[in-house]
Order: C-alpha cells, then sequence, then structure tokens
C-alpha cells in the first residue's frame, strides 16, 4: 500500500472506512457472480438445494478455509498497518 | 445431535472466525513487534511492565492496540450473533431432542428449586447471550460458539483439555469421580476413557447445559450422572469421591464462591483424594505483554473474575481446605503446538489431595 493518509479527524474512522470500502467491493462482486452462476446452474435445470444444505465448518475444508483466511486478509489489511501506529 | 448450521450461516460464522484467526496471527504478532521496539528503545524495568496502570497509558489510545482489541470484542459478538442465529432456525428440532428422554447408561437430576448464585445470574460469560442458564439452547450454542472462540484448537472432539488433565493426573485406580461446573461436559471424555472402571459424575448450575450435556453424553456412549447443583455447597454425601477436578471454572467465579467451592470439593473427597483444577497459565507465568493483554478480558470479554483469580492465592485456600497443594503444568497441544497471542503456553493444574480424615 502506499503511504497511507489519514483523511478523517478520528484515524480508526479512517481504517474503519478503508474496510467498508473492501468488504462493500467484495460484497458486490459475489453478489453479482452468484446472481449469474444461480441463473447458469437453474437454465440447465440443475436444482440448488445444497446451497441451504448443513455444512461443516471451513476449517475442515482446506480450499474453503484457505479463501476465507485470503478473503480475511484482504478485507482488513489496513488493520495491521494502522494510520498514526 | 446434529449441531451443522445450513451452509449460508456456516459462511458467516466461517468469516467471524476468520476474523479471530487474522487478529491473533496477524494483528496480535505486529502489536508484539511495537510493543518490542517501544521497550528495547525506552527500557523499563519488569515490575513496571507488569503495572496495569503504566501500560495502560503507553496503550491505550495506541491505534494498533485499539485495532487489536476493537477487532476482538467486534468478532466475539458477532460470534454469538451468527451461532444463535444459526442454532435458533432449528430451534423446534433441537429442543425435541434435548427433551427425549434417554435409558442410556448414566442420569440426569434436575433441580428447579436451585437458586442461581448472583454474580452468575447477572454475568454473561465470554459474552455468550443469555449467560448459559437462560436459554434452552445454551448447551448448543456454548458447544458451536466455543469451538469458534477457540478457531478449532481444541481438535475436533473439542477435548483436548480432558487429554491434558488426563496426562496431568497421577495414575491411580480412581473409583469414583466428580466434575464440576461440567457445562456440555465434553471436555471430560477422555478422563471418562482413561478411568472406565470409575463412577464418574458431574455437576452443573445450569439444567438447559446439563440437558444437553446428557444428550451428549448418551450419544458418546459416555455414563455419566450429572445433577444440577452449585458447585459451592454440593449434595454428595462427605468422603463420596477420590477424585474431584474441574476446568477452567474457577476463573467464572469470585474469590469467596472459589473458596467455598474448594471447601466443598474438600468435604466429598475420600482421604487420599485429589482435588485437580485445570487452568489458563498465571499471569506472573506469562511475559508482561502477554499477561497485559490476557487482562483485558476481564473487562471487555464477560469475564468479571478473571484478574481476581490469577491474583488469589489458590494453594492457600487449598490448604486451608484441609488439602495439600502444588501446581504443575500439563501439555496443551494449543498453547504447545500452534500458539497464539501469549506465545507458547502448558495448562496449569492446582493439584491437592485430602490430607485428613
Amino acid at each position: 500500500m502506499a503511504t497511507k493518509t489519514d483523511y478523517f479527524a478520528d484515524v480508526a474512522r479512517t481504517d474503519l472506512m478503508r474496510v467498508v470500502v473492501a468488504l462493500a467491493t467484495e460484497v458486490y462482486e459475489l453478489r453479482d457472480r452468484q446472481r449469474l452462476t444461480e441463473s447458469l446452474l437453474a437454465a440447465q435445470g440443475i436444482k440448488l438445494d445444497d446451497l441451504d444444505a448443513k455444512a461443516e465448518p471451513a476449517v475442515y475444508d482446506e480450499a474453503r478455509l484457505k479463501e476465507r483466511d485470503a478473503f480475511v486478509a484482504r478485507v482488513f489489511a489496513a488493520m495491521k498497518d494502522p494510520v498514526g501506529g | 445431535m446434529d449441531l451443522r448450521l445450513a451452509r449460508p450461516d456456516q459462511a458467516r460464522l466461517d468469516f467471524v472466525e476468520g476474523l479471530k484467526v487474522f487478529v491473533a496471527g496477524e494483528v496480535a504478532p505486529a502489536l508484539r513487534v511495537e510493543y518490542e521496539e517501544w521497550v528495547s528503545a525506552t527500557k523499563p524495568d519488569e515490575a513496571k511492565l507488569r503495572d496495569r496502570n503504566f501500560m495502560s497509558e503507553r496503550f491505550e489510545h495506541d491505534p494498533l492496540y485499539q485495532t487489536s482489541r476493537g477487532l476482538q470484542r467486534l468478532s466475539q459478538e458477532a460470534m454469538w450473533r451468527e451461532t444463535i442465529s444459526g442454532l435458533a432456525a432449528r430451534r423446534g428440532e433441537i429442543e425435541a431432542e434435548l427433551d427425549a428422554p434417554s435409558d442410556a447408561p448414566g442420569s440426569l437430576t434436575l433441580d428447579p428449586s436451585l437458586e442461581m448464585p448472583r454474580y452468575y445470574d447477572a454475568n454473561e460469560f465470554h459474552l455468550q447471550p443469555g449467560n448459559y442458564h437462560r436459554d434452552t439452547l445454551s448447551g448448543p450454542v456454548y458447544e458451536v460458539g466455543v469451538a469458534t472462540y477457540t478457531m478449532h484448537r481444541y481438535g475436533k472432539a473439542g477435548d483436548e483439555m480432558g487429554r491434558a488433565l488426563v496426562g496431568a493426573l497421577p495414575k491411580r485406580d480412581f473409583k469414583r469421580i466428580l466434575y464440576m461446573g461440567c457445562g456440555p461436559a465434553y471436555k471430560c471424555y477422555p478422563l471418562v476413557d482413561a478411568f472406565p472402571e470409575a463412577e464418574f459424575h458431574a455437576c452443573d448450575l445450569s439444567a438447559p447445559m446439563l440437558k444437553f450435556a446428557r444428550n451428549r453424553a448418551a450419544e458418546h456412549g459416555k455414563a455419566i450422572h450429572f445433577s444440577q447443583q452449585n458447585a459451592e455447597d454440593m449434595s454428595y454425601p462427605d468422603g463420596h469421591f477420590d477424585l474431584v477436578f474441574c476446568k477452567l471454572l474457577f476463573h467464572e467465579m469470585p474469590t469467596k464462591a472459589v473458596i467455598n467451592a474448594v471447601n466443598s470439593a474438600a468435604r466429598v473427597l475420600a482421604p487420599g483424594g485429589i482435588l485437580a483444577n485445570l487452568e489458563l497459565p498465571s499471569y506472573e507465568s506469562l511475559d508482561p505483554f502477554s499477561a497485559y493483554l490476557m487482562d483485558w478480558d476481564t473487562l471487555n470479554n464477560g469475564e468479571p473474575f478473571w484478574r481476581a483469580y490469577h491474583e488469589m492465592d489458590l494453594e492457600a485456600a487449598y490448604r486451608d481446605a484441609g488439602l495439600d497443594a502444588k501446581t504443575i503444568e500439563a501439555y496443551s497441544e494449543w498453547g504447545g503446538a500452534k500458539g497464539n497471542y501469549m506465545g507458547k503456553f502448558s495448562y496449569h493444574v492446582t493439584m491437592g489431595e485430602k490430607t485428613e480424615g
């Protein structure tokens, strides 16, 4: 990340806004991709019941775990190096 | 009982756990680097580093400290919110299972007249909404929530502490064993397995927790006799047990209640019997910064008696109750292998043998 600047009076709020923006970006991309995926599957006659079936925690599924940790690290990157820290 | 959540609910909880992993694995180490650089530059002596006021002056307004503790608090709140939301979607199904009678070995005795101690009724331990006793789903919520809270480092069976305690106990042929403050009781299964000939008892204040514990034990083939009792004033006969143990119980009780529980345990122990209390490491055994971070829970994580527990003389309470006392270490797979913000640690087990008849 380039040199960080405190755009808000409260340094914590600046980093929180960074998180919100990063998170909203992720959420929007996922929503768009999900909508597209479900429509493609439905068009092929595939039932989507498994989407809401019971599931084990991600910690027992290496692929999901890796994706989760990468997601958190990306969204919360600013928190490791706060403005003023 | 199947406690798996629906995929969308589990995904939300997975995210919260990921946030906890991030705080423990990324933010806390960055904070420690900052601490070590500060210590290196200013060279305060250890007494100052163990002085909460001195440390607070340095860290309470530190952005990285605030971020670390803020995320820890928010993730804890989110963890319970998502756990409860996921399980409440199946409330009817779970309650029906909890209410179903069981003829499996073991038993359940509830006491609807048992008064909850004020300190217990007024608190929400670890911020669990409704505490352990106000929601019929308290037990399942605890199990799913705590697995997330500890980032699944107690093992899939959640029994890591039980295995640690088995490793610390003397090899004896215990005939009758009591688990005080058992909660959902799954942490004691390694003891049930290690002493298969023993008659196994467990008590707790919370009826919902005990109903879940009984259901779970029956499902796992563990013959445990559960009873709703206050550890401070148990109704078991004098000299009834040759092993009484508890895990992470005393730090949830005010000092006076701990002393009462030690006395109560000593009364129900037979001569030569053992009281064993397994806890997280003491402040003084940790480096000053780990101890300072640990102490944060006292005011911010539903652990109002955490600090007082660490400052009380538990071995003296044992001796006053007629038990000899020593504190030994028990190997922690979590603390030994993966560590956390405290670095490597062992559990502390305060062990006391009843010396008089």
